[in-house]
């Protein structure tokens, strides 16, 4: 039996991180993702959901992260920050092409009357 | 400012939760971003949410990120480990054994291990259920007593004071003169001040006058605690004096309930004692420094009047930076020689001390007694380990084929020692757990039934982090010691011996030293447990047993001081006398009088000096109870008088002096002869009393404290119009509820003087139950510390000798195949229980003998040596244990010899 190359896609919430990971630029880390996402879609995620989806994503190599500077509101806790590695921008991508060849045809169902 | 209590600052989440979520999160990537950023969230909805629903939202992200971490890095990591080793040995060949997998793997074999044998594992949990939740009450309240002062760096803070080494006294209070000295002269201290105490009545405004515990202070002491007042200043030097206007400063609570919080209350005018004040401040929330106080007022120091004289204060001060408190004792003391000599005759002798002002607060035995109580409850822990060890221990003989096993195909010594282990601390994290939610339950009961004794504002019960460490201290040190024993035993059998022995799971191992000397402490330590127990209960049935004799759950009664300043001697007699009538007149009221002090509360002992009964030295003046009352107390007290008459209402401040004595003292002063008609003087020198002609006799009343030796000692009664007093108890009796009548008596003292508040309104009974309770709720929880030693330590002598018995079936069967009786097989096994039982009960009385002595003052009117006690514990346990011998025993003679034979 030969061996099927099988392509993953990003789940639903990587692909939320992923993109607010890129909005944010060089501002990306744990809190301001966690505020971005609930500002853009209204989804409130608990911060231990994020960092185990950040790990994933790590492991996975489609993101970089570092320890940085930090505030006197997070008690001289570093920051994490996290950037999208060349691997991570292809997947999120690779995503965008998927959901959009799907959609095209459908804009008539879900434009406004 | 600095947040001056540790928990709840503003900003920060709760610490707990926090180290929890740093304790989950291994990856420090992880931990610090994740922290930080809950930290930042927390901070952002911490500025409009209250602070608990933030710290509930906090404790949400913790668990939820605990869980995810603990799912994600260790279960989870597993189950795609296994599932690339299914699909082929090659995939893991590079991963070998890492450390994380083989915890993993010892605790999902534990968790089987204990899964497969659920008795065991009730039995185990149970004990350790116990041991854990058992100590942690006791930590809880020794915890929550002996907390330092909940101000910054409080283990600075001294109690300072004066000490006469020639007559053996410390802890004396100090003189003004001597505290402005002090106070100019030491370098030890960042800063030094003094404070008395006082009830006031707090009236003004328009609420119902009210009876408050005062501090008067000398100015900066709040700088000298590190608390300032969250609104207004504190005192400062102009305020000792007399020139400025008076002034007060409030607690929040007073603040809260007295001005509704409003900030403008500063400036506002509060009436003390008659006096009205300015308030200039109020203090934080939580804060009624020195005991348990709600208004401070300036102290005023009176130097001018002879050194010496005047009222003394009490002192405390903070140690300055590097200065240790040996160091500002002997500072002091050169302070006090300097002024000793200065002022010759004044001070001469008198030494001066400091020790932290917690201790001083709380008495140095309380912290002994305390401790010695938590170490008694500690065994309970330790005969629980010791069962879970005898437990583990009868395992791992049965196992002990299976640890060769592992052995000879290559297990390290310390892999099998490890996997012992997990199983012990499994078993003693669940016992923790659920021990911590025994605790929590201990100390709300605990809390209820001692809310009204504790008068220390800084004592607080709880389970905080201090005790959660506690229990996790409890579960480590507890797994080791209940996993170590039969971790080592079994994994140092020989190999060999082990394999060639012919029965199959288990071994012909016997349950060694080891496992007999557990079973010895065990019944030692709980003898110790019992007889501390049985010391305290024995106290509780004598303080049950005392029958006062009078109808003190009929009567209701509040005390009712007058302030000095406006009320003179003659003002006094008559706002009480016309109390007495209107309190006559309320419908329902069977009896009323008024009374010094409440009966079996105790008084002030007053020297006397007796008519034809002959004293030596001066000193020497016998103490006698003293109490003033009105002429209808002995018919509120169900009482008459034995001989000659009572008090009436002709016995005026005008007419002779007249006294009443009780039994005791006519026995213990006149013997056979009758006292009427004798003459007595109270008091001695500046202070005594006019000559007294004693006009009766009256029973024993109880003129003592119930917790004194003799409660019911000699004692005298003044009548209030020859001896008037400024607080008064009144005491109204009825026959149906007497406290329907309170409202009745509040109206009859409103309208003499509406500024007047009754305090401590209580029925008689339970006023004087209160004077004991902490008898009462100890004892409770020792009867209940020690029947669960007594029940570990049953069922872990009948645990261990009934697997040494079954262990031995074979040698029973020969033995009665050879012609042994059944008679003799139970001798045989008796005997070895016996041994144990008599070694441990030794050990256990001394230990318990070692134990009480430091915590008699808990005992009840009971000698720490109480010879009925200790014998009384001894038979319970020799019965018991001799019960846990004889029904393993008996199973002994019922082996079919054949069958034996053929037993592996």
């Amino acid at each position: 039996m030969g061996t099927i190359k099988k392509k993953t896609f990003l789940g639903d919430f990587e692909l939320m991180v992923l993109l607010a990971i890129l909005r944010l630029g060089k501002e990306a880390y744990g809190a301001a993702i966690l505020r971005e996402i609930d500002l853009r879609t209204g989804r409130s995620v608990p911060g231990g959901a994020l960092y185990i989806t950040l790990d994933r994503l790590e492991a996975k190599g489609y993101v970089r992260s570092r320890l940085g500077g930090s505030s006197p509101d997070r008690g001289g806790r570093p920051r994490r920050f996290v950037r999208v590695t060349a691997k991570g921008f292809e997947a999120v991508s690779e995503s965008r092409e998927a959901l959009l060849s799907l959609m095209g045809g459908l804009e008539t169902l879900f434009s406004k009357p | 400012m600095k947040d001056w209590r540790r928990l709840g600052g503003r900003g920060d989440p709760p610490p707990l939760a926090e180290a929890l979520l740093e304790a989950f999160i291994g990856d420090p990537k992880a931990r610090h971003g994740l922290a930080g950023d809950l930290r930042e969230h927390y901070a952002a909805r911490r500025r409009v949410r209250p602070g608990w629903a933030c710290a509930l939202w906090y404790w949400r992200q913790v668990a939820y990120a605990s869980g995810r971490y603990v799912w994600e890095h260790r279960v989870a990591r597993f189950r795609r480990w296994r599932r690339l080793r299914a699909s082929g040995p090659a995939l893991n060949a590079d991963r070998g054994d890492s450390l994380m997998r083989t915890i993993y793997q010892d605790f999902r074999y534990a968790l089987r291990m204990l899964r497969k044998s659920p008795g065991m594992a009730a039995i185990a949990m149970l004990a350790l259920t116990l041991g854990t939740g058992l100590p942690t009450i006791m930590f809880s309240i020794v915890n929550g007593v002996l907390r330092d002062l909940p101000f910054d760096q409080a283990e600075r803070i001294l109690y300072l004071h004066r000490t006469d080494p020639l007559r053996g006294r410390s802890a004396l209070p100090v003189s003004q003169h001597d505290f402005v000295d002090w106070r100019a002269q030491q370098m030890s201290f960042e800063g030094i001040a003094g404070f008395s105490t006082e009830d006031v009545t707090v009236s003004g405004s328009d609420a119902r006058p009210l009876r408050r515990n005062a501090a008067f202070l000398t100015a900066g002491a709040f700088s000298v605690l590190r608390v300032q007042p969250i609104l207004g200043r504190e005192f400062a030097l102009e305020d000792e004096g007399t020139a400025v206007t008076p002034s007060v400063i409030i607690s929040h609570a007073m603040w809260v309930n007295r001005f509704a919080g409003d900030s403008s209350v500063l400036g506002r005018t509060l009436v003390v004692d008659g006096e009205p004040r300015t308030v200039i401040g109020v203090m934080p929330e939580g804060f009624h420094f020195p005991l348990n106080e709600d208004l401070w007022l300036p102290l005023r120091l009176i130097t001018d009047g002879e050194r010496g004289e005047g009222p003394s204060l009490e002192m405390f001060g903070r140690l300055n930076d590097g200065i240790s408190m040996p160091q500002a004792r002997a500072e002091l003391n050169t302070i006090a020689d300097r002024l000793a000599r200065e002022y010759p005759g004044v001070s001469e002798g008198l030494g001066a001390g400091a020790m932290p002002y917690t201790e001083h607060a709380m008495g140095p035995q309380v912290a002994r007694g305390l401790y010695t109580m938590l170490a008694a409850v500690t065994f309970v822990l330790l005969i629980a380990c010791a069962n879970v060890a005898n437990l583990l221990l009868a395992r791992a003989v049965m196992r002990s084929k299976e640890v060769a096993m592992r052995t000879a195909l290559g297990a390290a010594r310390g892999r099998v020692v490890f996997q012992f282990l997990v199983e012990a601390f499994v078993l003693t994290a669940f016992g923790g757990l659920l021990g911590l939610a025994v605790a929590y339950l201990g100390v709300e009961l605990f809390n209820r039934e001692m809310v009204s004794v504790i008068g220390l504002f800084w004592i607080d019960i709880k389970i905080d982090v201090a005790v959660v460490l506690f229990v996790v201290g409890t579960i480590l040190a507890g797994s080791l010691l209940a996993g170590i024993l039969p971790a080592v035993q079994a994994s140092g059998t020989k190999v060999n011996e082990v394999l060639k022995d012919e029965s199959r799971g288990a071994s012909g191992m016997r349950l060694g030293r080891f496992s007999k000397a557990l079973v010895v402490g065990e019944i030692a330590l709980s003898c110790a447990l019992l007889v501390v127990s049985g010391l305290m209960i024995k106290g509780v049935l004598t303080l049950r047993a005392i029958d006062l004799g009078m109808p003190v759950e009929e009567i209701v009664t509040g005390e009712v001081e007058l302030p000095r300043q406006t009320y003179g001697p003659a003002e006094r007699l008559r706002l009480f006398e016309e109390l007495e009538a209107r309190m006559e007149a309320i419908p329902g009221a069977t009896g009323v009088a008024l009374m010094s002090d409440l009966p079996a509360t105790g008084g002030f002992a007053w020297p006397v000096r007796i008519e034809a009964y002959a004293v030596g030295a001066e000193e020497s003046l016998p103490r006698v109870g003293g109490m003033t009352v009105t002429p209808n107390f002995l018919d509120v007290l169900d009482a008459r008088a034995i001989e000659g008459r009572g008090f009436t209402a002709q016995d005026r401040a005008g007419s002779e002096q007249v006294v009443l004595v009780n039994e005791s003292f006519a026995r213990r002063f006149f013997a056979q002869q009758s006292p009427v008609g004798r003459t007595i003087q109270l008091g001695q020198d500046s202070w005594a009393q006019p000559l007294r002609t004693i006009i009766g006799v009256v029973p024993d009343l109880y003129m003592g404290s119930l917790e004194e030796e003799n409660a019911n000692g000699p004692g005298v009664y003044f009548p209030l119009a020859q001896n008037t007093h400024v607080s008064m108890q009144v005491m109204v009796r009825s026959g149906g509820d007497p406290l329907s009548l309170v409202s009745q008596i509040r109206d009859a003292l409103e309208a003499l003087d509406p500024s007047l508040a009754l305090m401590d309104v209580d029925r008689v009974d339970r006023l004087i139950a209160r004077e004991t309770v902490i008898f009462e709720v100890f004892g409770r929880l020792f009867l209940f510390f020690g029947l669960t030693a007594l029940f570990l330590a049953s069922v872990g002598l009948y645990g261990v000798m009934a697997f040494s018995v079954s262990q031995r079936t074979r040698e029973w069967g020969v033995r009665m195949a050879l012609g042994a009786k059944g008679g003799d097989v139970v001798r045989l096994v008796l005997a070895q229980g016996v041994r144990q039982l008599a070694v441990g009960l030794g050990l256990g009385l001394v230990i318990a003998g070692a134990l009480s002595v430091p915590m008699s003052d808990i005992f009840f009117q009971v000698e720490p040596w109480d010879r009925t006690i200790f014998a009384i514990i001894a038979l319970l346990l020799a019965a018991t244990g001799i019960v846990a011998s004889l029904v393993p025993a008996r199973r002994a003679t019922r082996v079919d010899p054949m069958e034996a034979l053929r037993y592996e």
